[in-house]
């Protein structure tokens, strides 16, 4: 994907992309689950108070394995309250982001837009849209968490979805520590 | 990597030091001034919509503050967000770029820009990109993780452009306010296109999880079904607008998916979200906001005061046209309507109780929330307290006029709720010698006519059938004006005539009443101590045999003066 950016962001992205530490220690249990079961699993984390993390990730286009590198640029503990979704629904446009701790317990689980992708969707002389989708392979992930110090890991999964519902495909396992 | 061309490992540490330089830059960056555009509610109930701006230079910082306010007259123009405008809070971050406009690659043009916005992104020329780190950084450091729920950022470019995703782009151009509402289809409502043009591929291998695309045909299947009119044919093929059926062709599949209307704006720009998508974009509202606000009293478990009440209240937060409802169950069972309801202790059977709140957004707009997001509810055990004694009033004033006296107070704040006040008056602090009496209700405000001139030094009781509570403070009630002290003694003459006394005095200045006083030695009151009233004068017949040593003391509100000369009647 082409961007048109400054010389100096450019340096600093080329220099990120060439040479971030890749994070990505070894495979959970499955690599695909259902929401729903996740759901059941994985409790909501305490939203009072929240941190905040920016990732610095570069996909694999479409990769339904972890093999992405994930850096963490920046991390802010107590940032107050998080977000609160009533009704969390998942799409194709949004990923799962779950807290775990060191021994694999999994403290808490987010709903994110999916950072990856960019539409470009124009209408015709009518008004009628056609469009493209873009996916991102260098991309920079805001996401906030309960200020759990336990947390030490995220998986992030991408939703699919199959005529049993969405199913989560992990695309990255980010090591906090 | 293929993507990592220049990635040279022996340098790691001089490009970990920069990453952590530019993170480090990030953390100590200032904020972004933010104006708060719309302030509904706190923010964890909210759907927050923030605009950041890009390509606008301090100078233009004004511009750019025009440009959000039409902008959002444009959004806000539409349905279901003018409705729904009061469940949004709306920021606006005054983001400064060095040069202005956006990077025009196809034109050689690059523009040094606080987020990069760039025209012709990926080779499309109306497809603008930002640099999402930049925006990243500018959110993280500018507004909390609540107020961030839909991010926009508007580019400083006439030219028709934008892009969809995790962040919405638009440019100045007023028709790209279309675009925005139907990415925010796509980000808020989780909605599918309805187009059918390709890219990107059409997929029929499964049921799409979108609200407003479909692959089923049975009426009865059909996500939307409750919208579809039963003389409506299936599939549906009028083009009339706003007519909710199967139309064929949804979702980048000219067939084998079906749309829930011919058009809508997730088809074409400059029509209606229509019925479909403005049920789940207002659901999606939801989403982020409850419609409740507020409750009290706090906490779930209440004991209603025995012999009181408890005022239970709900705060709902009042939409454009219309205001969600609120039902009050008593153990399941509807007592009332209404953001208020009065809980009397009398009307609470034995034992502990659910009351609940159901607050219901009623809106015709919505007909399938199988998530009740529209509704919320707010309950409270509650029990009836045994009658008690009521607290002591406070606050108690008096004040006169003439020989009018109004007193007033407020009720006890603790104890159960007072049957109605007693009211006591002394001729020195603490006394009740002058009056004690109920005032029969439940008034905190007492008044009075006819009061003679004196200094009263009154209190106040709360009182009900568990008994009278403790004084409230004491308020001195001076009645008749304004005195400097007693009135001086007045001069005093007797003349007996057999058993007839008849006495005279002079009448000082000021004097309201007097006192005889009568005693069987000098400088005695022991046989007789009365106020006689305000006449100089007082007639005593019958008088038994004796000597008596007779004085008199004139009165007003400042106190009772000396003593007048005493004078000797003997009655034989």
């Amino acid at each position: 994907m082409r961007r048109s950016i400054t010389a100096s962001t450019a340096v600093t992205w080329l220099a990120l992309a060439a040479c971030s530490t890749a994070q990505t220690p070894g495979f959970p249990p499955a690599t695909q689950r259902s929401f729903a079961e996740m759901k059941t699993r994985v409790a909501r984390g305490d939203p009072s108070d929240g941190q905040e993390l920016q990732l610095r990730w570069f996909a694999s286009r479409g990769a339904a394995q972890p093999a992405s590198d994930v850096t963490v640029v920046n991390r802010r503990r107590g940032i107050g309250p998080l977000p609160q979704e009533r009704d969390p629904q998942l799409s194709e446009d949004r990923l799962v982001v779950v807290s775990v701790d060191a021994t694999g317990r999994e403290l808490d689980w987010r709903l994110v837009m999916d950072p990856r992708l960019v539409r470009a969707e124009f209408p015709d002389a009518q008004g009628r849209l056609s469009g493209q989708t873009f996916q991102r392979t260098e991309i920079n992930l805001l996401v906030d968490l309960p200020n759990d110090t336990d947390i030490v890991r995220l998986r992030i999964y991408a939703p699919q979805m199959t005529a049993d519902g969405f199913v989560l495909n992990l695309l990255v396992t980010v090591d906090l520590q | 990597m293929s993507a990592r061309p220049f990635c040279r490992p022996r340098r790691w540490n001089t490009v970990a030091a920069l990453a952590l330089a530019f993170a480090s830059s990030a953390a100590i960056a200032s904020a972004e001034p933010v104006t708060a555009l719309q302030l509904s509610g706190d923010a964890v109930n909210r759907l927050d919509i923030v605009v950041l701006g890009d390509g606008y230079t301090t100078a233009e910082l004004g511009k750019y503050a025009a440009d959000v306010t039409a902008f959002l007259s444009g959004v806000f123009l539409q349905q279901p967000w003018a409705e729904y405008r009061p469940l949004m809070n709306i920021y606006r971050v005054d983001v400064t770029s060095l040069e202005s406009g956006a990077s025009h690659p196809e034109n050689n043009v690059t523009k040094n820009t606080a987020l990069s916005a760039g025209y012709n992104c990926s080779g499309i020329q109306r497809l603008i990109c930002v640099n999402p780190t930049a925006v990243n950084l500018v959110l993280s450091r500018s507004v909390t993780a609540t107020q961030r729920d839909l991010v926009v950022v508007i580019v400083n470019d006439n030219e028709y452009g934008g892009s969809g995703g995790s962040i919405a782009v638009a440019s100045t151009n007023a028709q790209a306010v279309e675009l925005v509402l139907h990415e925010s289809g796509h980000t808020l409502g989780l909605l599918a296109d309805e187009y059918t043009s390709q890219p990107p591929n059409c997929d029929l291998s499964v049921e799409p999880s979108t609200a407003n695309a479909t692959m089923q045909t049975q009426r009865g299947s059909i996500k939307w079904d409750i919208w579809i009119d039963s003389s409506t044919a299936i599939p549906t093929t009028t083009t009339a607008a706003a007519v909710p059926g199967l139309y064929p062709g949804a979702q980048y599949c000219p067939s084998g998916k079906y749309r829930p209307t011919n058009n809508s704006k997730m088809r074409s720009n400059g029509v209606p979200y229509e019925q479909i998508n403005t049920e789940q974009m207002i659901k999606r509202v939801y989403n982020y906001a409850a419609p409740l606000d507020g409750s009290s009293p706090s906490g779930t478990s209440v004991t209603v005061p025995g012999g009181g009440s408890t005022t239970f209240q709900v705060t709902v937060p009042a939409l454009a046209t219309h205001t969600p409802t609120v039902t009050w169950l008593f153990d399941g069972a509807t007592v009332a309507t209404g953001a208020t309801l009065v809980a009397p202790a009398s009307a609470l059977p034995a034992g502990s109780h659910t009351l609940q709140a159901v607050i219901q957004d009623t809106t015709a707009m919505v007909r399938n929330d199988p998530s009740r997001v529209l509704r919320a509810t707010r309950s409270w055990t509650i029990t009836g307290g045994a009658l008690s004694i009521p607290g002591s009033p406070s606050s108690l004033t008096a004040t006169s006029a003439g020989s009018g006296v109004t007193l007033t107070w407020a009720a006890p704040a603790t104890g159960s709720p007072p049957s109605q006040y007693v009211i006591e008056a002394g001729s020195a602090t603490s006394l009740a010698d002058l009056a004690n009496f109920p005032t029969g209700t439940t008034s905190t405000t007492f008044s009075t006519s006819g009061v003679g001139a004196g200094r009263y030094y009154v209190r106040v009781r709360s009182s009900n059938a568990a008994g009278v509570s403790a004084v409230s403070n004491e308020a001195l009630l001076v009645v008749g004006g304004v005195c400097s002290g007693p009135p001086p003694a007045p001069v005093l003459a007797a003349v007996t005539a057999g058993s007839t006394v008849t006495l005279s005095w002079s009448a000082p200045s000021g004097a309201t009443s007097f006192v005889l006083e009568a005693g069987s030695v000098s400088g005695l009151a022991n046989l007789v101590d009365s106020d006689v009233g305000g006449n100089p004068g007082y007639v005593a017949t019958g008088v038994g045999a004796g000597t008596y040593f007779v004085r008199v003391r004139a009165k007003n509100s400042c106190g009772t003066g000396s003593p007048s000369n005493e004078t000797i009647v003997v009655v034989r």
